[in-house]
């Protein structure tokens, strides 16, 4: 297992951990995260999560005065201290996602990718809708647009590179696939994952005490509507 | 403050920290040092929020004596028709209009005493532009938005405003020609990214030796640039992981993205460099066209060029808030 701790600026540092996609070694890493919040140093900002990595971010002025020359080299050896101290072994990780249910209409229109996406796969449109909705996924990381999960691990069947040319605009709720991995569109934004349905569900509301829906290390399954109840459970007002 | 007429213009503070997990970026100022510097000729203690001008010409009215200063670069303005100069404070009296005309382009910081009074949201009075919130309504500024502003000026304020008011003209608060950034500068210091060694020899050696030319495709998000194409020694396939302003991604094109303050949290093309912190304002005044040269500097030279300058800052910031208590 290749663990290193590198800068990616003056105020912020990644520990990458891995080189390939885990469930496990992810959640080893959500660990980690919030021992560093609970306990963080003076001067840290905040930790965000990727796949296999996670970074540190922290104000290099405050760090400096309180003593240590090199902000940069002081917070490496505080996380790789960190890490040495952390025990690696899985089963100690308790699971505290939370695991949600989300409704998805894939009807053409709201899915124009999807009979594509099925003839590039060699399946039937219903092949791939009973596909996507019969595996739990995981929350990897929120991240690209304000609440985009970033969903995983899809089955290889449906695992389908991005389109060559990205859409100018996606329509907020737009549930796609890229890869390996499938994720929803919080917003209408540019975007080149293939569009194969859309949930009525608002994933994020600047409003709402806790405005992401999901949240790295969630669990998503997804269930099929129909147009009807799409309709009623739309929560975007100006679709 | 009423908005008569606007540009590309938002309202922007040094950002929001603590929300990357809900993809929430930092964004804030693209130049951070014309913005503190700004605030600091107001008086505003604390850095508060501005109108960040980014193209396009700004016109505003008054209903009210406020302390405003102007900062940035590549624009021109007036008060009433008599020349507003940059990088001093000035005092509007009520029904006085302010215009900034663009010259060559540039960012320009717009500061007033007490800040804009727009509500804070998750901790700052950033615009976020991609989800609609911050700033004035969560989006561009308008002609006919009327920005609340506050009323009463502090004791320090005080004293500025009773310094412009005096008939003394030589003896005006304004910034030491050495105080000023110059923007001028062709060359852009980075740090060797985290995948730089994966790129071919030929591929590093143009970055540091031909020149690069910023885009017109170029917004608060990131510069595209245009040069010699950049390449991977083998082509590999990389995992998503956190990226932050001044981040050097270079795309399958082979040219290079370099991501500014509304950078998103993460990325997953190959990154050749990190432009250093202390050289990100000097990048984020250029505009399109403008031809750029980038070297390299250790990560060490890096940090202590920031905390250097950043000392700087503060020790100014200290000697001018003396000066007026």
């Amino acid at each position: 297992m290749t663990r290193s701790i590198f800068p990616i600026s003056e105020s912020a540092i990644t520990l990458e951990y891995g080189n390939s996609i885990s469930i496990g070694r992810h959640r080893e890493l959500l660990s980690l995260m919030k021992a560093i919040q609970d306990h963080p140093f003076a001067g840290f900002r905040e930790a965000s999560i990727a796949f296999n990595s996670l970074t540190i971010f922290f104000d290099p002025a405050e760090v400096f005065h309180h003593g240590h020359a090199s902000p940069l080299q002081f917070a490496q050896n505080w996380l790789q201290n960190l890490v040495d101290k952390t025990p690696h072994d899985n089963s100690e990780i308790s699971f505290t996602g939370k695991q949600h249910l989300l409704p998805v209409c894939y009807e053409a229109d709201y899915g124009p990718d999807l009979q594509t996406l099925a003839a590039y796969q060699g399946l039937s449109a219903e092949e791939v809708i009973r596909l996507h909705t019969s595996h739990t996924y995981y929350v990897f990381m929120v991240g690209f647009s304000p609440g985009f999960p970033y969903l995983g691990i899809l089955p290889d069947a449906l695992d389908t590179p991005r389109k060559a040319s990205p859409a100018l605009s996606v329509p907020a709720g737009s549930v796609g696939i890229a890869g390996k991995q499938t994720g929803i569109y919080p917003f209408n934004t540019p975007g080149g994952w293939n569009i194969i349905g859309r949930t009525p569900m608002k994933l994020f509301n600047i409003h709402d005490s806790s405005p992401c829906l999901l949240k790295a290390g969630d669990t998503v399954r997804f269930t099929r509507i129909d147009r009807q109840t799409f309709l009623y459970l739309n929560q975007y007002e100006d679709n | 403050m009423r908005i008569t007429k606007t540009g590309i213009a938002s309202i922007q503070d040094l950002g929001r920290h603590g929300f990357r997990n809900m993809g929430i970026v930092q964004g804030g100022v693209m130049d951070p040092l014309a913005a503190e510097l700004g605030n600091m000729l107001v008086a505003n203690t604390d850095p508060l929020a501005q109108v960040e001008l980014a193209a396009g010409s700004f016109s505003a009215s008054f209903s009210n004596t406020q302390l405003i200063a102007l900062t940035g670069t590549g624009y021109k303005a007036s008060l009433n028709g008599l020349d507003l100069p940059f990088w001093q404070p000035a005092l509007t009296m009520p029904g006085d209009s302010l215009h900034i005309i663009p010259e060559k382009g540039g960012i320009c910081y717009l500061s007033v005493h007490g800040g804009l009074r727009v509500p804070p949201i998750l901790g700052s009075r950033s615009t976020n532009l991609v989800a609609g919130f911050g700033g004035f309504e969560g989006r561009l500024l308008k002609p006919g938005d009327d920005i609340p502003l506050a009323i009463m000026p502090d004791p320090m304020a005080n004293r500025i405003i009773r310094f412009l008011s005096s008939k003394e003209m030589n003896n005006r608060p304004r910034l030491a020609p050495s105080a000023i950034p110059d923007y001028s500068r062709q060359e852009i210091r980075f740090m060797p990214g985290h995948e730089y060694d994966s790129f071919s020899l030929n591929s590093r050696r143009a970055l540091e030796e031909e020149l690069f030319e910023l885009t017109a495709m170029s917004n608060r998000m990131g510069f595209r640039l245009k040069g010699e194409p950049i390449f991977l020694d083998t082509q590999q396939e990389l995992i998503s992981t956190a990226v932050v302003p001044g981040t050097m991604q270079v795309s399958p094109d082979g040219q290079i993205l370099v991501l500014m303050a509304d950078a998103q949290t993460a990325g997953g093309y190959p990154r050749i460099g990190q432009v250093i912190a202390a050289d990100l304002p000097l990048l984020a005044q250029k505009t399109a066209g403008s031809q750029l040269r980038f070297s390299s500097v250790p990560v060490e030279v890096a940090e202590t060029t920031w905390l250097h300058r950043e000392n700087q800052l503060r020790s100014l910031i200290k000697d001018y808030n003396l000066h007026f208590s």
